[in-house]
């Protein structure tokens, strides 16, 4: 199976790497420029045509392919490994979404099972991606290690290039560029990745020119890779995959509506003014989205859209994320008389006002290791600052009174709350294209058929009213009363200060 | 020693000595009277303040007349409550200077929305409640008694202290059920009054009414859970009666100068039907009128009941809707954000003036309590 399969894979390969080095697979030219190219291949063609570029580009010597042969395998392994634990995860995925959304649909919580379920299958996708990430970008470090000092420099000019690119190109001015800079480099360090050299070079689609650069046949583990990466596993073939994806995909589009839909409690009437703007739109064969050098019609919607939409809901959808499982603020929202609960940032003060010495700066440093996950890394000079300000807060907090304290927590936790530079970055984005007269929020999250044909389904279940059914309440949980009698039995308990 | 009594000028060692005995005896005494006055219960916890309300019956034992449940206790029981217990035939309160919660809040939690809109309050919350809901979203603290809590001593001149440090003009009570701890509550609300603070409480009202008058003098503003509209709703899922309630809130309409808002949380299946919900609000309109605010609040699984869903928001807009129709003016929808129904509207042109993003106000187009539009006044404490 795998002879056959290589062979219209070598083809493949074969349409990367013409004019790099044709000689070991001239042969093949012919079999792929007749074979059915589709999705999958496709892409690989891209990629294995942007490998082929990045190679000449870097000026690789044959010496230097070879030294890269072995990281290559690691990385074949580490992609097939990838492949199968998704294809794993995929279908749970399906389910868990499927059942979730229903639930998001009518508006009233989600159960607990479901929720669980979901956020479970959620993180392990997010885990399995940043654990890939991660021992991709151990790789590429290594690989870079082949290079000289001039292609490294190289490889500078060329990650670097995306950015003077945009600038010339003139479609934003600087500080909108200089934000954008600033807002890779933090998601950059939130989620570290491999740069450009990982990204063409240890793809499965680049391992033919590598090896045909190298001039070698390549290994068995490559060919897997490239294997996995065109057709799947024979448990879970590629077809299989992409179509639980897409349905993946769907569903996600589709919970974040949703979310979105419930966290702004659109009134009947303004659903109606917002699908009939939207439809309008649309007949007069305006475009819903920005067109380059001319996106009036795009913010004349969304202006009109805005129109619509009460002070309140405007704050909502300023603040929003996308979100598979809604954030707290709209999923449960603090309600009238409820205590409330404490935040990371309290807890961890009231635990540290207790600890001193050693336990102290354990402390500090387990919370530094936290942040850092959620985050992103600090650097050595950050990090200290940060652990003074941590411990200055600490020391405050332990010389306080216990009423004191419980006064002042909240107050002191929002001081010591490293804030969000991603979400600060990304909002001064927002209000700089808002300035410049370019759509914002309501194009990116409201005006699309797929959140418009949600927001109708949510009109109908409104227009259908509902009527709710009583309950029995001879059956279910029944309160203690004081039918037999009100007294409490005196408790010896332990006091807790 | 020595060097102590010569560093103050002109003490001999013996007048030093006597001095010395005479603080030790005073102190003695002190502490005997202390012990006296707040008593020890079988499990050895501080009940430090005798209750106003109670008769003593024969054998030690002892009636509660705080709320109409009216607990007898013998020696070392607690009533209903859990926090007022028979020590030696005196009812001690176990709450005093013992609260679990303390926070700075909007007064829109309240909920109170024609109260000072904008402003905050010191809330404070101790442990305790005579009733029993089975979906109470604070019952990690409503269904302890205090000393199973994490608390914190804070007498009543302090809780004023606190909030004047906080720059607070207003005290709430609320999270639990103030009427659990009904002195501590007073006396606090008595210090806040004498420093010219406002007193706000939320309460579910299933009080007596003298004790109630009592405490209502120092207080300014009450918002009353009336939880359903029927004795075997209360029965069932409170574990209390109605009537007492529908008592205690026409008292403090009529027999009080305290402002009054309403709150009902409108439970899935339980106390959703829209004629028990015409009933209620036929009810506050007839004897209340039509100026009390009433807020229809969304239930969230919680506690004993946390195998419902939701309200769903329309359930809540229905609701708003039957109460206007009964002729209620100021009618909000809680627990949902955002909603038109957070916002204030004047009765006649029906202009929104006060805009609200949950509690947060993000607008407040009054002008001295006046609609800007038609000049209308509304209703409630706006300065």
């Amino acid at each position: 199976m795998y002879g056959s399969l290589w062979a219209r894979h070598r083809g493949a390969a074969a349409l990367v790497i013409i004019g790099l080095c044709s000689a070991p697979f001239a042969s093949a030219e012919k079999e792929v420029l007749t074979s059915p190219v589709v999705g999958t291949h496709r892409q690989y063609q891209a990629e294995a045509a942007r490998a082929r570029q990045f190679l000449a580009q870097l000026q690789l010597t044959q010496n230097q392919a070879r030294n890269l042969l072995p990281i290559l395998e690691q990385a074949a392994t580490l992609h097939i490994k990838r492949y199968e634990e998704l294809a794993a995860l995929l279908p749970e995925m399906l389910e868990a979404y499927t059942a979730f959304a229903a639930e998001d649909r009518l508006n009233q919580g989600f159960s607990r099972d479901v929720e669980r379920r979901t956020a479970r299958v959620h993180h392990a996708e997010i885990s399995s991606g940043e654990r890939f990430d991660r021992e991709l970008l151990t790789l590429e470090q290594q690989a870079l290690q082949v290079l000289t000092v001039a292609q490294r420099e190289k490889l500078r000019q060329l990650e670097g290039r995306k950015l003077s690119a945009r600038v010339a190109r003139g479609d934003a001015d600087e500080r909108a560029a200089a934000l954008r800079a600033t807002l890779e480099e933090l998601q950059a360090r939130r989620r570290p990745a491999c740069g450009k050299f990982g990204r063409y070079l240890l793809r499965p689609a680049a391992y033919d020119a590598v090896c045909a650069l190298a001039g070698v046949q390549p290994s068995a583990t490559l060919r897997k890779g490239v294997d996995v990466e065109l057709d799947g596993t024979a448990e879970c073939p590629r077809e299989e995959f992409e179509k639980q994806q897409e349905q993946v995909h769907n569903l996600r589009r589709e919970i974040n509506n949703w979310n979105l839909i419930n966290g702004l409690y659109l009134t009947q009437q303004q659903i109606e003014r917002i699908v009939t703007l939207y439809d309008a739109h649309v007949a007069g064969g305006r475009p819903t989205v920005a067109v380059a050098g001319d996106p009036s019609p795009a913010v004349a919607l969304e202006r009109a859209v805005e129109e619509v939409l009460n002070p309140g809901q405007r704050q909502v959808l300023a603040d929003y994320k996308a979100c598979l499982l809604p954030p707290r603020n709209l999923k449960d929202p603090v309600r009238v008389g409820q205590a409330k609960d404490n935040s990371p940032y309290e807890q961890w003060l009231a635990r540290a006002r207790k600890l001193a010495g050693p336990e102290l700066e354990r402390a500090i440093q387990q919370l530094l290791d936290r942040e850092a996950d959620h985050h992103g890394e600090l650097t050595k000079w950050e990090r200290q600052e940060r652990a003074n300000v941590l411990r200055r807060a600490a020391r405050q907090a332990s010389r306080m009174s216990d009423a004191e304290f419980e006064l002042d927590k909240a107050q002191l936790a929002e001081k010591i709350t490293r804030p969000d530079r991603l979400d600060e970055t990304r909002k001064e984005l927002e209000a700089l294209a808002r300035a410049q007269g370019r759509p914002g929020r309501i194009t990116q999250f409201i005006l699309n058929p797929w959140f418009i044909a949600q927001l109708r389904e949510r009109g109908q279940q409104l227009a259908a009213g509902l009527t709710p059914q009583p309950a029995d309440l001879t059956k279910g949980p029944q309160a203690e009363n004081c039918d037999r009698g009100c007294a409490l039995p005196g408790k010896a308990t332990t006091r807790k200060r | 020693m020595r060097g102590l009594a010569r560093t103050v000028p002109g003490w001999t060692r013996r007048e030093f000595l006597v001095s010395a005995g005479q603080c030790a005896a005073c102190a003695w005494l002190a502490g005997l009277a202390a012990g006296q006055e707040g008593g020890e219960d079988p499990g050895g916890l501080a009940c430090n303040r005798e209750i106003d309300f109670y008769d003593r019956l024969p054998e030690q034992k002892i009636q509660c007349f705080v709320c109409p449940l009216h607990c007898v206790l013998k020696d070392g029981e607690t009533c209903f409550c859990r926090t007022r217990t028979n020590v030696g035939g005196r009812l001690l309160t176990r709450a005093y200077n013992n609260p679990c919660i303390l926070d700075v809040d909007p007064i829109e939690k309240l909920p109170l929305n024609h109260f000072r809109p904008g402003t905050q309050t010191l809330t404070i919350g101790v442990g305790g409640c005579n009733l029993r809901c089975i979906y109470c979203q604070n019952w990690e603290q409503s269904q302890k008694m205090p000393d199973e809590l994490k608390t914190f001593p804070l007498t009543p001149a302090q809780a004023v202290a606190c909030a004047r440090k906080k720059k607070l003009d207003t005290i709430a009570f609320s999270y639990t059920e103030p009427i659990a701890f009904l002195e501590y509550a007073r006396d606090v609300a008595m210090a806040a009054k004498k420093a010219r603070m406002k007193v706000v409480v939320a309460t579910a009202a299933f009080v007596e009414t003298e004790p109630l008058l009592d405490f209502a003098r120092y207080v300014d503003a009450f918002v009353v859970s009336l939880k359903g509209f029927s004795e075997d709703f209360y029965h069932r899922v409170c574990g209390v009666k109605l009537a007492p309630v529908l008592t205690a809130i026409e008292t403090i309409r009529r027999r009080t100068r305290c402002w009054l808002e309403l709150l009902n949380l409108v439970v899935p299946s339980y106390n959703d039907e829209l004629p028990a919900i015409e009933e209620m609000v036929g009810w506050v309109h007839k004897t209340l009128g039509d100026d009390v605010p009433l807020h229809f609040a969304r239930f969230t699984p919680m506690y004993k009941l946390a195998n419902l869903p939701r309200t769903p928001v329309q359930t809540l807009e229905v609701a708003c809707e039957a109460a206007r129709q009964a002729g209620l003016r100021y009618v909000y929808t809680s627990n949902i954000a955002p909603h038109e129904g957070n916002n204030t509207f004047c009765a006649d042109c029906r202009q929104p003036v006060i805009q609200r993003l949950g509690f947060k106000v993000l607008e407040n187009r009054l002008n001295h309590g006046s609609c800007p539009n038609c000049r209308r006044k509304l209703p409630g404490v706006w300065g």
